[in-house]
């Protein structure tokens, strides 16, 4: 259990010291006297646990361990998961008179947002139209 | 934890490109040892995101951002969407005051 314990920790260490530049800077690419270098934007994450409880006896108490047989079996349990996620950001453009970097939009999330939002603009009109005409109560 | 980390140089012809990125990583470990077991949970997120290019030539060094700019049109489109309702309810009071 504690082997499993600091695997846990080692890689919580390790995901921290191996986040890297280069992971989002891809390979140079030159065609026609032009070179592109694609850049991306990443995140990753992971979750991790592990426990262990006493072995308990069928009326709910803690058996006995006995001292010479570190080795009896206990409840023990583990589970984790993972994911990473890439999105490409920008491309570099070299060429032989300037530097540049085109931006890469992601059109059908911006559409989509665009719809939601006309829809959301649509119902705020109605809304407020309904409110400016609707006879006032009076008292 | 927010850090700005720089990568290898990237040479293309007689220039040399210096690539630099934000790191922002969160995450935590806990262990816990009491007399009915032992517990131990991990977590981590880290979110990498290129913020610049340093062009290194004859001329000299010249900075050059990457910006986010899928980010910056959502951004433009929430807020809309938070000012545009806002100003309608304002355009209704002031009609129905009137």
């Amino acid at each position: 259990m504690e082997a499993m314990i600091q695997k846990l920790l080692d890689s919580f260490t390790a995901l921290r010291e191996r986040a890297s530049v280069n992971a989002l800077f891809g390979e140079p690419v030159t065609v026609e006297g032009r070179t592109i270098i694609p850049v991306a934007k990443i995140a990753y994450g992971f979750g991790m646990g592990a426990g262990t409880a006493p072995v308990l006896s069928s009326t709910g108490e803690q058996e006995e361990t006995d001292e010479e047989s570190p080795s009896q079996p206990a409840n023990e349990g583990s589970g984790g998961g993972g994911g990473m996620m890439g999105q490409p950001l920008a491309v570099v453009e070299v060429t032989e008179e300037a530097v540049r970097v085109q931006p890469i939009i992601d059109e059908q999330k911006v559409a989509l947002a665009g719809t939601l939002l006309a829809a959301w603009i649509v119902g705020w009109l109605a809304y407020a139209l309904m409110r400016i005409f609707s006879p006032r109560r009076t008292a | 934890m927010n850090t700005v980390i720089t990568g290898d140089p990237i040479r293309v012809g007689e220039r040399e490109l210096l690539p630099l990125a934000q790191v922002t990583f969160s995450g935590r470990r806990r262990v816990s040892l009491t007399g009915r077991g032992t517990m131990a949970q991990v977590w981590a997120v880290a979110r990498l995101r290129p913020i610049a290019i340093v062009e290194r030539g004859d001329q000299g060094e010249r900075r050059i951002s990457i910006r986010d700019e899928t980010a910056r049109l959502l951004s433009g489109l929430l807020l809309a969407a938070i000012l545009i309702p806002l100003l309608l309810e304002v355009a209704v009071r002031l009609y129905r005051r009137e």
